[in-house]
């Protein structure tokens, strides 16, 4: 029972991970970015590549989070600064795009399913009856600790406070004068950075190939709209809830696997669409 | 006189299958362009017009086209009701999607439509009927009062049709109140409420409208293409739809056709070099252009010709 | 200190202000009175920034600041402190007043704070708590606190009565007047409450659709029969 609810709980890491993302460029921004999966299986590809150029791991993973943080840079100041003007939903656009480029680009060079080495090799953990994956351990780990970064970024930073009222209130954060183009560059690295890690902490479960992140971006956006679309802590929750329940309801009751999120989605849409930690927001007609 | 691009567009149109005549598989590709545009033009309608935004299309066109292969080859329904049947159904699911749409705001449609489109292909994979993860083959061509649409040649005829009466009912629509209304609602909705206009009846409408046309191109993908897999109509081909409904021009009445035949064109022509591997970047990179540059797509040329024509008529 | 000269400034084709030219000095504040619609916010929205004159010009000791962006404008010295108080409700107090001094350096900040907090005791007890947590007249002290943060040559206040009992209402004035004196400060205070407004002022402009149909000392403007009748309730004051 426990080692569902640790497998469960590693799996809605990486689902928070991704959601966090989600969340941060959607609250500041107001851009539904639906590239933040596949940015994470682009940046896994490279570490693959990294990998077999016999990088170490852990080098691995930073140069990784470091080319996102440079790429979410490089996007906001090259591309969605100027569409940003013209047209809001132009940045959705480009964020479907970015997935068909991506996506093409990796399957250039992967055409089937290709393995990919785990952080940490070697048998489960067991403690008697509880099994613990090594590699999920890691990943639980290192989630943990980029969570604890990022909210005392949020919330001790001065840029980071910055974002988080950008988020609440625009109109207002523009009056104070507060530099908004400097805090959307901020979000995006951070957002394609916590994409990279995400990318390189599962792609061992799954194997890499250019949709492999497409399920988990689905259910990040899920996890996300359970939190609440506006609140970063209810994309960590509402990631590891959904994690755990998924994983629960999948070794229970096998056939509704698949479909089991897609419904929960639907139905928290239309019944609470605020989700646990959101604020209500007027509905339009 | 701005009739003259339509006139010369049939003209050509009707001439195509003779011109390639010792080429089926070219008329195969322009067969798959207009059921693309045919779908697309729905996608046009919710979105250019209505302003509602799905990620879940694809899944109209698999509902449609599975309705009437299953109709047609397990219980022997002629190929006209089952086509009626297959559209009707995609209206219903489209309604069924329609009914969130009154309630959610923008994004959050969006992961609706992703999610149920998602579920849609779904539950169609685990039907036994369908041929579940193998897919439904072998679906036979088109059959009109005794007249078998058999080869590519003569589905071309028929695609065309369909094609025209689609765009014919899309313009019609565009001009028509419903569609006023829509577009009122697209641009202000506070400003539509104040007009007395019934926001819900139109959004519904809007939905239902755009999965008709998709119902419509996925049967007719069935039958001319002869084989489905539920796995071709997910969130990707939904997004594939969408680049398509943007490169070619959102809101304009031929933009779905152009993007199609943009799509198919790229797609075969690097897969006649064996690059066909970067068709999904150079879309991406296309439809980053699009947005851009060209907040009409390609339409903008078209758009532009015919601005230009119609002052040298003008001036002379 | 402040000249703003014939400025016009519309949405699109619709033009809401029409050549309006006035003046303020600092320590003084100035009222602007009018209805409605006719443009009051919309003016100060074009002082600091988030609007573009289509016409006309605005300076601020002769710096010209129509036309630059609104983080310009506030490092420059003007304030907007807007209608509806727009704090950062999830915020803490703290947080949001931290905010208001974004671009100034820490000891700067430290200063200021304190300035603040002497002047909103109340707010000094509600530093840590969440700023949605207070109550209207402790978020209007929140938002003219947090825009005192910058250091204002100039302060906008829009409507800062709005929605809130008479006696803070009073107490605010009060402050708000006090620190204009104290700080050299120059206010421009948009108001409803045009009584209440005139009180604490120096000097008031009426707008009325969009054009400065009236102006003067406060005096004159309290005596005057058309202001008595539109905003004053008909009374003598």
């Amino acid at each position: 029972m426990f080692s569902l609810f640790f497998r469960g709980l590693a799996t809605g890491s990486i689902y928070s991970l991704t959601a966090m993302g989600i969340v941060l460029i959607l609250s500041t921004t107001n851009v539904m970015n639906f590239s933040q999966g596949d940015m994470g299986m682009f940046l896994a590809f490279i570490a693959l590549i990294l990998l077999m150029a016999k990088i170490p791991y852990p080098v691995t993973i930073i140069i990784i989070i470091l080319m996102g943080i440079f790429l979410g840079f490089l996007l906001e100041k090259g591309l969605m600064s100027k569409v940003r003007k013209t047209s809001h939903i132009g940045m959705v656009m480009i964020t479907l795009a970015l997935t068909m480029i991506f996506e093409g680009i990796v399957g250039i060079f992967v055409k089937t399913p290709t393995l990919f080495p785990p952080a940490i090799s070697g048998g489960p953990i067991i403690f008697g009856t509880i099994i613990m994956d090594r590699q999920d351990l890691l990943s639980l780990a290192i989630s943990l600790i980029v969570v604890i970064i990022l909210f005392l970024a949020l919330y001790r930073t001065k840029i980071g406070i910055a974002s988080r009222s950008l988020a609440e209130d625009e109109y207002a954060a523009k009056l104070l004068g507060i530099p908004v183009k400097n805090i959307y560059i901020f979000i995006w690295a951070i957002a394609f950075g916590l994409a990279g890690l995400a990318g390189i902490m599962v792609a061992p479960r799954l194997s890499l190939e250019p949709t492999f992140m497409l399920v988990i971006q689905l259910k990040a956006f899920i996890a996300a709209v359970l939190g609440g679309m506006n609140s970063v802590l209810g994309a960590v929750v509402g990631g590891l809830l959904l994690g755990v329940v998924e994983n629960f309801v999948s070794f229970y009751i096998p056939q509704i696997k698949d479909s089991f999120s897609l419904i929960l989605v639907v139905l928290v849409l239309l019944f609470l669409p605020q989700g646990l930690f959101g604020k209500r927001e007027t509905r339009r007609a | 006189m701005k009739k003259i691009l339509p006139i010369i567009f049939l003209v050509v149109a009707i001439f195509i299958p003779v011109v390639f005549k010792t080429k089926p598989s070219i008329i195969y590709f322009i067969n798959l362009s207009m059921i693309y545009a045919i779908s697309a033009q729905g996608l046009n309608l919710l979105m250019g017009i209505g302003g509602q935004i799905s990620l879940g299309h694809a899944a109209f066109m698999a509902i449609g086209g599975y309705t009437s292969a299953i109709l047609v080859m397990k219980f022997h329904t002629p190929f006209l009701p089952a086509l009626v049947a297959g559209v009707a159904l995609s209206c219903i699911f489209g309604l069924i999607v329609g009914f969130p749409s009154l309630r959610l705001k923008g994004f959050y449609l969006a992961i609706a439509t992703m999610a149920l489109g998602s579920v849609v292909t779904d539950v169609i994979r685990r039907l036994a009927i369908t041929g579940g993860d193998y897919g439904f083959a072998n679906i036979s061509p088109p059959e009109i009062f005794k007249f078998v649409f058999s080869s590519n040649f003569s589905q071309f005829y028929m695609i065309l049709g369909f094609l025209l009466l689609t765009t014919w009912l899309a313009r019609n629509f565009i001009r028509s109140k419903s569609g006023m209304a829509l577009q009122a609602m697209r641009d202000s909705v506070t400003g539509a409420v104040a007009l007395g206009i019934n926001i819900s009846n139109y959004k519904l409408l809007a939905f239902i409208i755009s999965s008709a046309f998709a119902g419509l191109a996925g049967v007719l993908y069935a039958h001319s293409v002869t084989y489905l897999n539920a796995f071709n109509f997910g969130l990707a081909f939904s997004i594939d739809l969408l680049a398509i409904t943007i490169i070619g021009g959102l809101g304009t009445l031929w933009g779905s056709l152009l993007g199609a035949i943009l799509w198919v064109l790229v797609r075969n022509f690097l897969s006649l070099a064996h690059f066909e591997v970067f068709a999904g970047v150079i879309f991406g990179v296309m439809l980053i252009i699009v947005v851009v540059f060209l907040p009409r797509g390609l339409s903008e040329i078209i758009i532009r010709i015919n601005q230009r024509m119609n002052r040298k008529r003008v001036i002379t | 200190m402040l000249k703003i000269q014939s400025l016009c400034t519309g949405y699109g084709p619709i033009e809401v202000l029409h050549e309006v030219t006035l003046e303020a000095k600092s320590a003084e504040v100035v009222s602007i009175l009018g209805s409605n619609g006719a443009g009051k916010s919309t003016l100060l929205k074009t002082i600091s920034g988030i609007l573009t004159p289509t016409k006309g010009s605005i300076s601020l000791e002769d710096i010209i600041i129509n036309g630059l962006e609104p983080s310009r404008i506030v490092k420059i010295g003007v304030v907007h402190v807007p209608e509806g108080r727009h704090i950062f409700p999830g915020l803490t107090v703290k947080d949001n007043l931290l905010l208001g001094g974004y671009f100034r350096d820490t000891e700067d900040n430290k200063k200021n704070m304190e300035f603040v907090m002497s002047t909103f005791p109340i707010l000094k007890d509600r530093l840590k708590e969440r700023a949605g947590m207070l109550s209207g007249g402790e978020q209007q002290m929140l938002a003219l606190g947090r825009g005192l943060m910058g250091n204002p040559k100039l302060l906008l206040l829009d409507e800062p009565s709005l929605g809130l009992a008479p006696k803070i209402t009073s107490e605010i004035f009060q402050i708000i007047l006090d620190l204009a004196k104290q700080k050299e400060m120059g206010v421009l205070l948009v108001e409803q409450n045009a009584k209440k407004a005139l009180e604490i002022s120096d000097r008031g402009y009426v707008l009325i659709n969009g054009r400065i149909a009236l102006n003067g000392s406060s005096d004159e403007l309290k005596n005057n029969p058309e202001v008595q009748k539109l905003y004053l309730g008909g009374k003598n004051v």
